[in-house]
């Protein structure tokens, strides 16, 4: 065996063992094939294209595609499930942030003032830039309407701009808490790029599937409205603010998410508990990889004050933390159960 | 049907080949313009297979190496012939729009 021959080997241990115990010599072959008589250089390498194409390769047999195992196929779903869940998160989120900017510029009147937002003068171009911003968030609906729609490379395009929208404004204000929900956008979208590949069939789900988180996300916009105009109504109470302290931490979008999951997976436990056929390793640990950013993004909001208010904040935010730590991992033991066997 | 996977089975229409031999009968067949990388060739392969479109034919060693040689199978040649059959009636349609268009223009 020669130089290259043992790196093109090194190379494909990049795809799975029984996919390689079956094509690496064969694979080898043809790598060597193509690199004539470079072959005999103990100095030649493998080319970045090649790696790459191995690597993807790789990827899309892990996630499902011709020849994958069941428990690769298992994961494949893992992974469209993680992306089918994130963006429907975001799109209801983003129904929300839209009726917020449609009430900041005076479209859609609201129950309590906005204070001076600054959204630039009329017809300006700082209006353009901020009108522009402000309506990133249609790019989450788009994304999950088209990925529900059976139009992947769509919401492909769409969640990937949605991501840079949400880098560019980590960069304009780099701080932890940012940084957090950037990967609460991340995970998803690098979830969608990946488990949709070009092996996998598009689903062509029916429309009121796609109208759901959009019905979610005029009903949240109500409740948080609601919610807004009860806090400006009572924060002249001498006894402000009172139980707002114990709801606060549950009202940005990594509490809500975090309320989210908590109620899905605890859901998802009793149903694994109580009826065997509903039973599926997909469903928990789709959960449990979206627990991860939504916990390191609640654990960024612990903040050192020493006042009662931030006490009982830290309090509820930390108790969150601890309760997504704990389902994420009874859902990860009960989804690696659940994963059919490896293959021998 | 993607234009890797026509390419794959065109370049098996005449002959069994093994992995490289595809390589460069792809790119020979598009001019260059198309270099499938072997990454990319044994994914359009599996996907291929799994459809029952191309099977293994034999296996040969050469040079101490092994070879594998894939061949059209039936299913193959008829879904091959229906994608040149589409992909000729678009060029047709194409041909006859861009005359009319000329024949307009000269008019």
């Amino acid at each position: 065996m020669n130089a290259l021959e043992n790196r093109y080997r090194q190379v494909l241990r990049l795809l799975p063992a029984g996919y390689r115990a079956e094509r690496e010599d064969e694979m080898v072959s043809a790598f060597l094939d193509g690199a004539g008589s470079a072959a005999a250089d103990p100095a030649a390498r493998p080319r970045w294209p090649e790696i790459i194409s191995v690597a993807a390769l790789a990827l899309r047999i892990r996630l499902g595609g011709p020849g994958a195992t069941p428990r690769n196929l298992a994961w494949g779903r893992t992974v469209r499930l993680t992306a089918l869940i994130g963006l429907a998160f975001q799109a209801m989120m983003s129904c929300v942030y839209l009726a917020q900017t449609l009430g900041v510029y005076g479209v859609l009147p609201l129950p309590y003032t906005t204070g001076e937002m600054p959204i630039g003068d009329p017809a300006s171009a700082e209006r353009l830039w901020h009108l522009t911003r402000d309506l990133a968030p249609v790019l989450w609906i788009v994304g999950y309407a088209a990925l529900v729609r059976g139009r992947p490379r769509v919401a492909k395009v769409a969640a990937a701009l949605g991501l840079t929208d949400s880098v560019v404004s980590w960069t304009g204000a780099p701080e932890i808490s940012a940084l957090t929900q950037v990967l609460i956008l991340a995970v998803p979208t690098l979830a969608l790029l990946a488990g949709y590949h070009r092996d996998t069939k598009a689903h062509r789900h029916p429309v009121r599937l796609a109208a759901l988180p959009l019905v979610a996300g005029a009903a949240l916009f109500l409740i948080m409205m609601l919610s807004t105009w009860a806090m400006a109504t009572s924060n002249r109470s001498p006894q402000w603010p009172g139980a707002w302290a114990w709801i606060w931490s549950w009202l940005p979008p990594s509490g809500l998410f975090c309320l989210t999951l908590l109620v899905a997976g605890a859901g998802y436990v009793v149903a694994h508990l109580a009826a065997p056929r509903w039973r599926s390793a997909s469903v928990p640990l789709a959960l449990a990889i979206l627990t991860v950013p939504v916990t390191l993004s609640r654990l960024s909001y612990l903040n050192p004050g020493v006042d009662q208010v931030t006490e009982t904040l830290n309090a509820v935010t930390l108790a969150q933390s601890i309760a997504l730590l704990l389902i994420g991992m009874l859902l990860a033991v009960i989804g690696a159960k659940s994963l059919p066997a490896r293959a021998m | 049907m993607t234009e890797q996977a026509f390419l794959v089975l065109t370049a098996l229409a005449d002959e069994s080949r093994h992995g490289y031999g595809i390589v460069q009968e792809v790119e020979r067949l598009s001019e260059g313009r198309v270099q499938l990388k072997i990454g990319t060739l044994y994914g359009v392969l599996d996907r291929l297979a799994t459809d029952e479109l191309v099977s293994l034919d034999r296996e040969e060693a050469h040079q101490g190496r092994l070879r594998r040689y894939y061949r059209l199978t039936d299913e193959g040649a008829h879904a091959l012939e229906s994608e040149a059959v589409r992909l000729t009636e678009n060029a047709r349609y194409a041909t006859e729009r861009l005359r009319a268009r000329h024949a307009g223009g000269t008019a």
